[in-house]
């Protein structure tokens, strides 16, 4: 067994819980990304993983050993974690040679140093200081550093936040691109879900201290357990429908359908996700698709995005998101038709809002 | 632990104070305090203190914005000759002044001499929180149609509110704690009472009678400052990176600024050094001794250096515990090293040498060891500020980081803590240094026999009013002490770069 395995953690300062009831399985050799909103809990983790707190229960094993939980506490100078912090963490008063070497026994340090820098592409930097270095460079060199002692598990706290817009995009491909070369599992706390759908390979969603749902990127987004997760990932419109065997009847028209788990009863009330890009706009005046008017949008160069308010049976107006093509013509006010494509997520109706914290992002 | 010893050793003192006026019996010491004498050291001690803390925080402040914020004329040298006569010990002001004009007496002559020897405790962390604070907030003040002088008081005094207080503080207790200058000047006060007292007619519960009440003093002036701390804070909006704004433009006030900052350091260091170096050549040559000089200088760098030494060794535990481990119990170890504060360096030596006389049949009674650890308990606190300062700038999660890299706890202390603190921990020694330098009330009780340092040479040729030879001591002193604040104002320069460069 390798990779790390939690399972039930517990952890609360004070009164306050912070992670309740916590289970996740990172395989080894992956990039799993731990998302969620701030304040979720994200950095706990890390600092338990790291071996900076203790839990209050529940037990953490990294490569195969229990280092947390039945009255063990491994510490952290002996778990082999590369801790990788949001601002990169460098030692201010070591130059780049000694800060990647901090961790390596005396006789390694020469040899080891050089190919590290090679590896993260900074050979002729070594004897900066932190401060002469960019953003960037700060980052990977903490990177060096921490893959210097050829950690069991990487741990990468936010480390594209600091940066700024330009720089981050390739910084992560960069990250990325050397986390695969050594092959070293790595857990990367984010709060951006773009970040995370787009690097890794395992997406676990913090939510009340806990793992709501764990998966590559694509099923995260296609098949998310209930309309907060929808939201949370993507735009989502949810709307309301009613389920009839392997179809669902919207206000878009009836639909092919799945949902999760075993089947529900053949006819009954659900809730139904459509991703904006599900839905396709048509002119005014054409034969089919559900009539609605342009209430505004947003343009966004590569694409745009209308919000389209429709008027769903009986009840009240609903707006409904829709992506297009970035030269559609989106006049306030004109009239459209809306048509739907592919199977749509179904969950047992009603939908409530059980987790407004979710919707911020 | 380590930290827990620490806070005995500071309270010990004020302990075995309370021990030697229980000694001298409850209704003894009652008669004592309550008599008419108390009064009028009373009398003679606030009002001097009262006016001086006005008169320093007056120059202090406004000498600090003219540097900091104006376009004032050669200000990096300003910079310097505003803070040095911090080096120069408070009696040797005196003897300068005293020695020269015999209009310098009693209480005039001790506002003047004090308020030119300590000013420079209030300009210093003014100073500073004026470079830390944000300018920009003047200038929203401004565009939100507030004039000059209102923006003045409201927003650049209340952003230096703190310091201007923190240095009001300072100035109070050294004004408590003072001797040396008193005597020259003929000024009676409670330290130079309980002084007498003690070494003249060896009047051991009333000299514990008055310390009592000195400690009390002290005790309400920094109670009075902690009152006022709590209240509102100075920050700065957005990353701290250090703008570039534009410094008020003096225009014609320069000449008259310019005129203020020459006569004041023509007061506060021509005068002193210069009175030395006039009594030195008018006793020509003849009466200069080398090797005493020499001796003198070398025992008082021994004993400082020991001190700071040791004062910055146990600064270090209580700042870590204090910065790193946010507890009540923790805080209150932290609180209780204040407590030294209030124990005038007098009251400490006379705690410890009647205390090693009555106790310990004599055990250390004047001997270095004894006098090198009472200057370690007396200026602790400063260490502390210079230590604390460091450690609250290196980020704990350096050292998490180094531990994942699986370094122990020990190695993490020794190659990533001390280096990042080392700047903290000489300013502190340089701190204390520099006090146990010019220190006089203490050395003059604890010093071993048959030894002398600069102070207690220098005092005893001036009582003999030798002051041909005890000048060269004075100058001597001066020049031990400046090395010290020069690397003193290069850390305190440096501080305003608060984030670890890494960011």
């Amino acid at each position: 067994m390798s990779g790390v395995q939690i399972s039930d953690l517990y952890k609360g300062f004070g009164a306050y819980p912070v992670l309740a009831g916590l289970d996740l399985d990172v395989p080894a050799g992956s990039l799993t990304a731990i998302l969620g909103p701030s304040g979720s809990g994200k950095t706990t983790l890390l600092r338990l993983l790291a071996g900076f707190e203790r839990p209050d229960r529940g037990t953490i094993g990294i490569a195969g050993k229990l280092v947390d939980g039945e009255g063990t506490h491994v510490r952290p100078e002996q778990r082999r974690i590369g801790y990788v912090p949001q601002e990169g963490g460098l030692f201010p008063h070591l130059t780049v040679q000694a800060n990647v070497a901090f961790g390596l026994p005396r006789a390694a340090r020469r040899q080891g140093v050089g190919d590290l820098l090679e590896m993260v592409g900074l050979t002729g930097l070594e004897r900066r200081y932190p401060h002469q270095l960019s953003g960037g460079q700060q980052q990977r060199v903490a990177l060096a550093r921490a893959l210097a002692i050829k950690p069991e598990i990487l741990l990468l706290d936010e480390p594209f936040a600091s940066l700024d817009v330009h720089l981050r995009a390739s910084v992560r491909e960069e990250v990325a691109r050397i986390l695969r070369q050594s092959s070293t599992t790595a857990l990367l706390v984010t709060h951006d879900q773009d970040e995370a759908l787009s690097l890794a390979n395992l997406v676990a969603v913090l939510r009340d201290g806990k793992i709501a749902q764990c998966g590559p990127p694509q099923d995260l987004y296609a098949r998310p357990i209930d309309d907060e997760l929808a939201r949370f990932i993507g735009e989502a419109n949810i709307l309301d429908g009613v389920l009839d065997g392997a179809f669902v009847d919207t206000p878009l028209g009836r639909l092919p359908a799945h949902w999760h788990g075993e089947a529900p009863p053949r006819k009954c009330p659900v809730s139904v996700l459509i991703r904006p890009e599900q839905i396709e706009l048509q002119p005014g005046d054409s034969e089919r698709g559900l009539m609605g008017e342009i209430a505004r949008s947003g343009y966004h160069g590569h694409d745009a995005v209308a919000y389209i308010s429709i008027h769903q049976g009986h009840s009240s107006e609903q707006i409904l998101i829709v992506r297009t093509p970035g030269d559609t013509n989106l006049s306030t006010g004109s009239q459209v038709r809306l048509l739907a494509r592919g199977p749509m997520l179904v969950w047992a109706a009603p939908s409530t809002n059980r987790h407004p914290e979710l919707l911020e992002q | 632990m380590l930290s827990l010893a620490v806070a005995v050793v500071l309270v010990a003192p004020l302990c075995f104070l309370l021990i030697e006026a229980h000694g001298a019996g409850t209704s003894t010491i009652v008669n004592l305090i309550f008599r008419s004498l108390t009064a009028s050291l009373l009398w003679n001690t606030i009002r001097l203190t009262l006016v001086v803390t006005v008169l320093c925080a007056v120059i202090g402040t406004s000498a600090a914005w003219f540097v900091e914020r104006t376009d004032l004329p050669g200000r990096s040298v300003w910079a310097v000759l505003v803070v040095v006569p911090l080096a120069i010990p408070d009696f040797v002001v005196s003897f300068g002044w005293a020695s020269l004009s015999t209009w310098v007496e009693g209480f005039r002559g001790a506002v003047l001499v004090m308020t030119l020897a300590i000013y420079p405790l209030v300009y210093l962390p003014v100073a500073a929180s004026f470079r830390n604070a944000d300018p920009g907030q003047e200038e929203v003040a401004r565009s939100l149609g507030v004039g000059r002088l209102q923006t003045f008081w409201r927003i650049t005094l209340g952003q230096a509110r703190t310091a201007i207080l923190g240095g009001c503080l300072l100035v109070a207790l050294v004004l408590l704690a003072e001797y040396g200058a008193f005597e020259i000047l003929g000024y009676q006060t409670f330290t130079t009472e309980i002084f007498t007292e003690f070494n003249v007619s060896f009047n051991v519960p009333t000299a514990s009678a008055l310390s009592l009440v000195l400690v009390l003093l002290s005790l309400l002036v920094l109670c009075g400052e902690g009152l006022t701390r709590g209240r509102g804070r100075v920050s700065r909006s957005g990353p701290l990176t250090q703008r570039v704004t534009a410094r008020h433009r003096l225009g014609r006030a320069r000449v008259p600024v310019l005129a203020g900052f020459l006569l004041l350091a023509a007061l506060a260091l021509g005068m002193p050094v210069g009175a030395s170096v006039y009594w030195m050549l008018e006793a020509g040559h003849g009466y200069l001794t080398g090797v005493s000089l020499l001796d003198a200088a070398w025992h008082t760098a021994l004993y400082s250096g020991a001190a700071a030494a040791i004062a910055t060794l146990m600064a270090l535990p209580v700042a870590l515990l204090a910065v790193r481990h946010r507890g009540r119990v923790y805080q209150l170890l932290e609180r209780s090293t204040y407590l030294v504060l209030a124990m005038p360096g007098l009251v400490i030596a006379l705690a410890f040498s009647y205390f090693t006389e009555r106790y310990a049949d004599g055990f250390l009674y004047q001997s270095a060891p004894l006098l090198i650890l009472a200057y370690a308990i007396l200026f602790f606190p400063l260490a502390l500020v210079g230590v604390r300062a460091s450690v609250m700038q290196a980020p704990p999660s350096l050292e998490e980081i180094a531990r994942s890299l699986g370094r122990r706890r020990a190695a993490v202390l020794w190659r990533v803590t001390l280096p990042l603190i080392a700047p903290g921990l000489a300013a502190a020694f340089s701190l204390v240094f520099l006090s146990a330098v010019t220190e006089l009330t203490a050395t003059l009780i604890l010093i071993p026999t048959g030894v002398q340092t600069l102070a207690t040479q220098f005092w005893a040729y001036q009582q003999n009013l030798a002051y041909g030879q005890a000048a060269p001591f004075a100058l001597a002193i001066i020049a031990l002490a400046a090395v010290p604040s020069y690397v003193l104002g290069r850390f305190f320069d440096r501080l305003p770069s608060r984030t670890s460069p890494s960011t």
